[in-house]
C-alpha cells in the first residue's frame, strides 16, 4: 500500500521497492562498493543534517538491516540489497521522490572515491564513455556495461549523444532510474561546457528487454 | 591449488594495503591545513579537502562538478595560470582572489601542479590554496601601522620641529624678556640709585635748607634789626628829602627863572617829540606863542615854517647821538640864522633843543671875509708890482747893484713872496668860505701829480739836506678825476710842511697805494711832530703849533685848512698821526669810483 501510495503521489516512472522485494534482492549475490553510499550520505547531511542521517540510519535499523553510513568503507564490497535498503529508508523517512533520488545519483558521482580514482579517464566525453565498462566493474561485481554508439560535435552549440548498454544486471526499476542520473552526473563531471545532459532508459530488462540501454544526449554551451 | 591460494592471499594483502591507503588519504584529507582542490583536465572541481571546504564555504556537492573559475576573481586569471601550468607543470604561490560561496573575496596564494597518468598524459590538476586574508590583514595593519607610524613620525617630526621652533621662539622671547627685564631692572636699579642719590642729595639739600633757613632766620633777625635801623634812617632821609624837596623846588624856581630869562631859546621835547616846554626866547625866535605849541607833537606843527625845518633837522639827527649841533637859517625876513643844539637826556628820553641866534656872528664873519678878500685883492696888486720891480732890480734890469744891495733886495723879494703867498692863501680861504673855490676835475694819474710836486721841491730838499723818497706803487694806479691844480696845491702843502718842519739830515717819505676803493696818499717825515694837546686844531684856520712857532719857521697857518677843504671837496678825507719830536705822518684819500661819482655831482 505504501509503495502504491508513493507511486501515485509521485506519478513517477520508478517505484520504491517493497520490503519483500528488498529481502529478495538481499539474497542476490550481487555486491556493490561502499563508495556507492557516499552520494546519499552527503546529500542527507546537506539537506537534513546529522539528525536526518540518524533518522535514516534508524529506519534501516527498523528494517532489520542497520546501516552506519560513516562506517562504510568506500572500497569494501557490500550486498547490493543494502543499497536498496538505504534508498528505501531515506525515501520513506523524508518522503522524497524522483527529484531527490536523481540529485542523490548525480551527487554520488561527485563525492565517490571510486569516481575520483577513475578521474584520469575524464579527459573527454568520449573517453569516459569508452572507460565506462571499467568504471562499472569497480562499482559492481556483476553485469557488463558497454558503449554501443557515440557521436559528438565538440563545439559551441554542438550536440552529441551516446548509448550505453548494461547486460546481465537486473536489480530493480528504481535502480534503473538511479543509474540514468548517475550517468548524467558522470557526463556533467566530465566537461563543464556541456549545457544540458539528458538520459533515457530506452531498453529495460524490467520491460522485457534482454538488457538495459541508456541513451544520453547533450548540447554544448 | 596452492598457487591459487597464494594469489588470493596476495590479493587480500593488496586489498588491505589499498584500504589502509584509502584510510590514510581520508585522514590526510581531513587534517591537511592547506586547501587542496583536484581539478579535471576540463578545469572542473572534482575533489576538495576539508580545509578547502571550510575556506570556500562550499559543501562538496555544491562545488564538485563546477568550473574552477567560480572560485576565483577574476576568472580569467586562474584560467591563464592553469594554461601556464600546461608548460611549466607547476606554478607556485601566485596571489589571486578567492570568491567564497557567500561572495566574500579572500586574498589567497595558489600553487598548481599538473597531474599526469603513468604515460605522462595530463589528467588534471592539484590546486593548493593558502588563505592570505590574515596575512593581508596583518600586512594591511602593518602597512597602516607603518603609515601611521610614518605619519606619526612625520607629525612628530613636524611637531618636534614646531616645538623646537616654538621653543626657539620662546627662548628668544624669554631671552628678549630677560634682557628687557634685566634692562628694566638695571634702569630701576639706576633710577633707585639716582633716587637714593637724589634722596641723599635732597636730605643734604634739606639739611642745607634747614641750615640756610636757620641762617635766613638769623639773617632775617639781623635784617629786621637793620630794617629797624633803616626805618630810623629812612625817617631821617625823609626829613632830608623834605628839605631837599624844598631845595629842589627852590632850584626849580631858579631853573625856571634861568630858562625864562635864558638868552637862548629852549625847547624841551618828550620821547614822543611832544613839546613840553618852550621858553620866551624860544617862542620869540620861532615866532610862536606858548599856547600854540606846548603839548603838541613837533611833527604836527609842520605848517609853521620854523618847526617844519626844526622837525626835519631833528629827523636828520643820527640816532643815539647825545649831542648835535646844526645851523638853521630862515630866509624869510628878517633873515635869521640859528645854531640848533639838541641834547638827548637819557633817563626820560627827552630832548632839549637850544636855539642860539648866530645871525649877528654870521654877519660879522661874512663882513670879515669880505674885508679879507677885499684887502687881499687890494694888497696883491701892489705886492705884484713890488715883486716885479724887485725882480727887475735883482736881475739888473734897472742897473748894477752891489752885493749888499742885492742881499737886501733878495730878502725883500722873499718877504714879498711870502706876503703874496699869504695873500693867496687868504684869498683861497675866503673863496672856500664863500663857496667860490671852483674846481675843474679831469681824469689824471695822481702819481704824476705827486711826482710833479716832488720834482719842484728837489732844490729845496737838497738845500736842506733831507732825504726825500717817493715810494711808487708796483702796479699802475687807476686814474681818478681830480682838479689837478688844486690837488697839486694840497700835496704841495703837505710836502712843504714836511720839508719845513724836518731838520736837516731828516727824511721825508711819500707813498701812494691803491686800497681798491680809494687812492691813499701818505707823507711821513722825521720832523718836530705835533704836540698831543694841539693835534685836534691842526686843520683849523691860522693854526700853528707851539713847537712850530718856536722853530722860527714861517707859515700862515692856512695850508692844512685849505688842503683839508680841497681833499673833502674831492670826496676824500685827511688825517694824521704824530708824536712831538718824532715826526708826523699825514694821509689823505681820493675815492676811485662810486664816491667819485658823488663828488662829481657836487660840480
Amino acid at each position: 500500500m505504501e509503495t502504491l501510495a508513493i507511486m501515485e503521489k509521485k506519478s513517477i516512472k520508478f517505484y520504491i521497492p517493497s520490503l519483500e522485494e528488498i529481502k529478495k534482492i538481499m539474497k542476490m549475490p550481487i555486491k556493490v562498493r561502499g563508495s556507492a553510499f557516499e552520494g546519499e550520505l552527503e546529500y542527507i547531511l546537506k539537506k537534513k543534517g546529522e539528525k536526518g542521517l540518524k533518522a535514516v540510519e534508524k529506519k534501516t535499523e527498523e528494517l532489520g538491516y542497520p546501516i552506519k553510513y560513516k562506517e562504510i568503507q568506500d572500497t569494501k564490497w557490500y550486498p547490493v540489497g543494502l543499497k536498496m535498503i538505504s534508498d528505501y529508508a531515506y525515501l520513506t523517512v523524508f518522503n522524497w521522490g524522483e527529484k531527490e533520488i536523481a540529485e542523490i545519483a548525480e551527487s554520488s558521482t561527485k563525492v565517490s572515491f571510486i569516481v575520483r580514482l577513475f578521474m584520469r579517464h575524464f579527459l573527454s566525453v568520449e573517453q569516459i564513455f569508452r572507460a565506462s565498462a571499467r568504471l562499472w566493474s569497480r562499482y559492481f561485481n556483476t553485469g557488463l556495461l558497454e558503449i554501443v554508439d557515440f557521436h559528438n560535435v565538440e563545439k559551441r552549440g554542438g550536440h552529441g549523444y551516446g548509448i550505453l548498454r548494461l547486460k546481465n544486471f537486473k536489480l530493480h526499476p528504481l535502480h534503473c532510474f538511479y543509474l540514468s542520473h548517475f550517468f548524467i552526473g558522470i557526463a556533467k563531471l566530465t566537461d563543464p561546457r556541456l549545457k544540458e545532459v539528458k538520459a533515457e532508459e530506452t531498453k529495460c530488462m524490467f520491460r522485457g528487454d534482454d538488457y538495459h540501454e541508456y541513451l544520453l544526449k547533450w548540447t554544448y554551451k | 591449488m596452492i598457487e591459487k591460494e597464494s594469489k588470493r592471499q596476495e590479493l587480500e594483502i593488496l586489498k588491505e594495503d589499498f584500504e589502509d591507503l584509502k584510510k590514510y588519504l581520508d585522514e590526510l584529507r581531513e587534517i591537511l591545513p592547506v586547501s587542496v582542490c583536484t581539478l579535471s583536465s576540463f578545469l572542473v572541481v572534482v575533489d576538495m579537502n576539508k580545509t578547502a571546504e571550510i575556506l570556500t564555504g562550499y559543501a562538496p556537492l555544491e562545488i564538485i562538478g563546477q568550473h574552477v573559475g567560480v572560485l576565483f576573481y577574476p576568472q580569467k586569471d586562474i584560467v591563464k595560470l592553469l594554461e601556464e601550468v600546461q608548460n611549466k607543470e607547476r606554478i607556485r604561490e601566485k596571489e589571486t582572489t578567492l570568491v567564497t560561496k557567500n561572495k566574500e573575496k579572500i586574498p589567497v596564494s595558489i600553487s598548481i601542479s599538473l597531474r599526469k597518468d603513468p604515460k605522462g598524459n595530463p589528467i588534471g590538476y592539484f590546486l593548493t590554496i593558502i588563505d592570505l586574508s590574515k596575512i593581508k590583514k596583518y600586512q594591511k595593519q602593518l602597512e597602516k601601522y607603518t603609515k601611521e607610524l610614518e605619519e606619526a613620525k612625520t607629525a612628530s617630526d613636524i611637531r618636534a620641529e614646531a616645538i623646537t621652533r616654538e621653543l626657539s621662539g620662546l627662548t628668544k622671547n624669554l631671552e628678549h624678556k630677560i634682557e628687557e627685564r634685566t634692562l628694566e631692572l638695571e634702569q630701576s636699579k639706576k633710577a633707585l640709585t639716582n633716587m637714593l642719590e637724589d634722596t641723599e642729595e635732597a636730605r643734604k639739600i634739606a639739611e642745607e635748607r634747614t641750615k640756610e633757613a636757620e641762617e635766613r632766620a638769623k639773617e632775617l633777625e639781623e635784617r629786621t634789626q637793620e630794617l629797624e635801623k633803616l626805618r630810623t634812617a629812612l625817617a631821617n632821609i625823609l626829613e632830608d628829602v623834605d628839605k631837599l624837596r624844598v631845595l629842589a623846588e627852590e632850584e626849580r624856581d631858579k631853573t625856571r627863572a634861568i630858562i625864562t630869562n635864558f638868552a637862548d631859546g629852549l625847547v624841551v621835547l618828550d620821547k614822543k617829540n611832544r613839546i613840553t616846554l618852550i621858553n620866551p626866547e624860544g617862542k620869540s625866535l620861532l615866532g610862536v606863542g606858548a599856547e600854540e605849541v606846548e603839548g603838541k607833537i613837533l611833527d604836527t606843527l609842520t605848517e609853521k615854517s620854523p618847526f617844519k625845518k626844526l622837525a626835519a633837522l631833528l629827523k636828520k639827527k643820527e640816532g643815539g647821538k647825545a649831542l648835535s649841533r646844526e645851523e638853521l637859517s630862515f630866509k624869510e625876513p628878517p633873515e635869521q640864522i640859528l645854531e640848533i643844539t639838541s641834547v638827548s637826556l637819557a633817563p626820560r628820553e627827552e630832548t632839549v633843543i637850544i636855539l642860539h641866534d648866530i645871525s649877528r656872528e654870521k654877519m660879522v664873519e661874512r663882513l670879515k671875509t669880505e674885508f679879507v678878500s677885499l684887502a687881499a685883492h687890494q694888497l696883491r696888486t701892489p705886492l705884484s708890482a713890488i715883486k716885479w720891480t724887485l725882480r727887475m732890480l735883482l736881475d739888473g734890469d734897472l742897473g748894477e747893484i752891489t752885493k749888499e744891495q742885492k742881499d737886501f733886495i733878495e730878502k725883500t723879494y722873499q718877504s714879498n713872496e711870502r706876503m703874496i703867498s699869504l695873500i693867496n692863501d687868504l684869498l683861497n680861504v675866503t673863496r672856500i668860505e664863500e663857496g667860490r673855490y671852483l674846481y675843474r676835475p679831469q681824469l689824471a694819474q695822481i702819481e704824476e701829480v705827486v711826482q710833479f710836486v716832488i720834482t719842484s721841491y728837489q732844490d729845496e730838499v737838497k738845500k736842506k739836506k733831507l732825504k726825500l723818497e717817493f715810494k711808487k706803487p708796483t702796479k699802475k694806479l687807476p686814474e681818478v678825476k681830480i682838479d689837478i691844480e688844486k690837488m697839486r696845491l694840497a700835496i704841495q702843502n703837505f710836502l712843504d710842511n714836511a720839508i719845513r718842519y724836518t731838520p736837516s739830515g731828516g727824511k721825508v717819505t711819500v707813498s701812494i697805494r691803491d686800497t681798491k676803493k680809494s687812492i691813499e696818499f701818505q707823507i711821513q717825515d722825521t720832523g718836530i711832530g705835533i704836540p698831543k694837546d694841539q693835534q685836534e686844531r691842526v686843520f683849523t684856520k691860522f693854526f700853528r703849533a707851539a713847537n712850530a712857532i718856536r722853530s722860527e719857521t714861517e707859515g700862515s697857518g692856512l695850508g692844512l685848512y685849505i688842503t683839508k677843504n680841497i681833499i673833502e671837496a674831492h670826496g676824500g678825507k685827511t688825517w694824521f698821526e704824530s708824536e712831538e719830536g718824532k715826526g708826523a705822518t699825514f694821509y689823505f684819500t681820493i675815492p676811485i669810483k662810486e664816491k667819485f661819482t658823488e663828488f662829481l655831482k657836487t660840480f
